[in-house]
């Protein structure tokens, strides 16, 4: 199962996504990894962290993570629908 | 109410400052994530599941009109138009920027308010019975007390890195509104056979992993010595709490595991040894304090007779929603943040000053914050209730359910709680949802459900007549059932009935108890009595066959 690497903004909160490049609130723009390690290899690199806290990875299928939490996590509460955002899947 | 000195108000100003500093210097990298995380919670502003969440204090659940006020001006400035108020007499904001916290927390300090010791080891925001002050049945004003234990317990210097957090609750009638047996700390305001007003102070209670009753320890404190007592048994859990596993260390496990007696020796022996070091307040003191507690000005001539409105609705909220008052003419409205379908404990900030604006209008701008997430106008005449009822039945805010089956407490759960393993408020939703006829509701009479989403029970499923507990099985949503709990007087922890359900299933098990304690009960009976008296059997053959 592919991982994508999560992380809230430093300054807002929100959640975010890296790219390989820089974070994005797309989950569907979230740079795919093969496994955990690689994943929590690239959040190692330099500068990776400078700009969010709580970096972890997510495991996710075609377009969305895997878990509930997650799920819940890159959309919103699902009690507030008018909340939720796009994962841009 | 408790109005600030210029201490108070210099402390609460000094670490807006502190924070905004603390903050520049982490956005600007000098403060790693790990520096600055303990700073941050300092403040009540945690990291929840979709931004920062900052947890604001509401001293024993009281507001004036301009806290409430300011609080709908925080949704709507700082987070997305709406706020949660809690089972600790709180409110929390789901959606907060770190770098607008400082100006937040200076908005909440011009209205006399912070967010300070809402998290961490400490002793967190003291709660009492929402109708204090107003209570027809009640000994004495307990914010009195309440707020010499806030003064007490703020920064104070040996409580600060407690071996975990510390929840104290005051009430002052026979009738339990504030769950004290179910605190770290119970604190019961009563009088002796001479009609002496003192305490009885009951220790080690709580929920969680481990709930627990607290035992009474002393039957009888003079109010003359009050704090030393309540030192006395911070001092002994301080220095015998354990600190090596945080699942052990809370005041309960210690009073469990050293047994009550000794645990009493413990206290009674630390008490003897400080009691006499001026921790205590002298009586001019409790009386400047209680002053700021003093009653409005009731009008003496205000109506006694029962209000009336063409509309029958009226009628089902006058009864279900309205307490008897002190004062003659007058009477307490609890406004039910509990409409069919909504979310428990929310108000939206057009909410929050419209109650604002009622309470100025016809409660002396008083409002309070329950324990089950309603929010109450303590201080209503008689003949002004029609018109309260009008005003919040715009606001959709009117529904006479409390203490009815959908008057549901339920934490945020996995919608926004990162330690929560399953979602709260859809359960509760579809609960109110499935009871949502009021005949239905008025003929189960007094039900209490309360709803957590993992162990922690911030939903306080032990407590409830029927608790649901949320769990995470193998990545699935799994909600158990517990029937029997009481946070009341009658105080007890609920049992599990069975094994867990699926969300649709919760709520049809849900559905088969009722209808089994229908069946079952006599002229009368509540549904905890019921439970009480029949046993678990018959609803787990209703409910598993």
């Amino acid at each position: 199962m592919p991982f994508v690497l999560k992380a809230n903004d430093l300054r807002g909160g929100a959640v975010l996504y890296w790219t390989g490049s820089q974070w994005t609130p797309r989950l569907a723009d979230g740079k795919r990894f093969d496994s955990e390690e690689a994943t929590q290899q690239e959040a190692a690199r330099d500068g990776v962290r400078l700009t969010v806290v709580d970096v972890y990875p997510v495991a996710v299928t075609d377009s969305s993570p895997a878990s509930l939490r997650e799920r819940i996590n890159a959309v919103g509460p699902t009690v507030r629908p008018d909340l939720c955002r796009s994962t841009g899947a | 109410m408790y109005q600030y000195d210029r201490f108070d108000q210099a402390i609460v100003d000094a670490r807006v400052d502190e924070f905004r500093d603390q903050v520049a210097r982490r956005l600007s990298g000098e403060l790693t994530e790990e520096q600055f995380r303990p700073l941050r919670l300092l403040n009540g502003l945690y990291l929840q599941m979709h931004a920062y969440m900052l947890r604001v204090a509401i001293p024993y659940g009281t507001l004036s009109s301009r806290q409430l006020r300011m609080l709908g001006h925080i949704a709507r400035r700082y987070d997305r138009n709406y706020g949660h108020f809690t089972t600790r007499q709180n409110i929390q904001y789901n959606w907060i920027k770190l770098e607008e916290c400082a100006d937040l927390l200076a908005d909440l300090a011009s209205v006399e308010m912070h967010a300070i010791q809402t998290s961490g080891n400490v002793i967190r925001n003291i709660t009492t019975d929402q109708f204090a002050g107003a209570g027809a049945d009640e000994i004495e004003d307990p914010r009195i007390w309440s707020e010499i234990l806030r003064q007490w317990s703020t920064f104070h210097p040996e409580f600060s890195f407690l071996p975990r957090k510390f929840k104290i609750a005051v009430n002052a009638t026979t009738v339990d509104r504030a769950a004290i047996k179910l605190h770290d700390i119970g604190v019961e305001i009563a009088r002796d056979a001479h009609g002496t007003v003192g305490f009885k102070v009951y220790v080690g209670g709580g929920m969680g992993r481990t709930p627990m009753i607290a035992p009474l320890i002393r039957d009888w404190l003079p109010k003359s010595h009050f704090l030393s007592y309540m030192e006395a048994i911070l001092r002994v859990y301080n220095r015998y709490g354990r600190r090596d596993n945080m699942y052990k260390a809370r005041i309960k496990i210690l009073v469990h595991e050293l047994g009550v007696e000794a645990f009493t020796r413990e206290v009674e022996a630390e008490w003897q040894a400080i009691k006499d070091r001026g921790i205590d307040i002298d009586a001019a003191e409790a009386e400047r304090i209680a002053a700021y507690f003093a009653p409005p000005p009731f009008d003496p001539a205000a109506s006694t007779a029962t209000p009336t409105h063409a509309d029958p609705a009226f009628g089902h909220w006058l009864k279900q929603n309205v307490s008897p008052h002190k004062a003659p003419g007058y009477a307490i409205a609890t406004i039910s943040l509990k409409p069919i379908g909504g979310i428990p404990g929310d108000a939206s900030a057009e909410q929050m000053e419209a109650i604002a604006d009622l309470a100025d209008s016809y409660s002396f701008g008083d409002i309070r914050v329950t324990h089950a997430q309603n929010l109450v106008l303590p201080h209503v005449r008689l003949i002004d209730l029609p018109a309260v009822w009008e005003a919040l039945r715009g606001l959709e805010v009117a529904d006479a359910n409390l203490d009815l089956i959908s008057d549901i407490i339920a934490c945020p759960g996995l919608d926004y709680c990162t330690l929560a393993n399953a979602r709260s408020i859809p359960i509760a939703q579809a609960l109110a949802e499935r009871f949502a006829d009021m005949d239905r509701q008025r003929d189960l009479g007094e039900l209490k459900i309360k709803i957590s989403g993992c162990i922690n029970a911030c939903g306080h499923h032990h407590a409830g007549h029927i608790g649901i507990l949320g769990v995470d099985r193998k990545g699935v949503e799994n909600y158990q059932l517990l029937l029997g709990g009481s946070g009341a007087e009658d105080t007890s922890l609920a049992s599990i009935l069975g094994p867990g359900f699926d969300a649709d299933g919760i709520i049809n098990a849900v559905e088969t108890v009722v209808e089994t304690y229908r069946k079952v009960r006599t002229d009368g009976e509540r549904f905890l009595d019921t439970y009480r008296r029949v046993g678990a059997q018959p609803f787990k053959e209703a409910v598993y066959g």
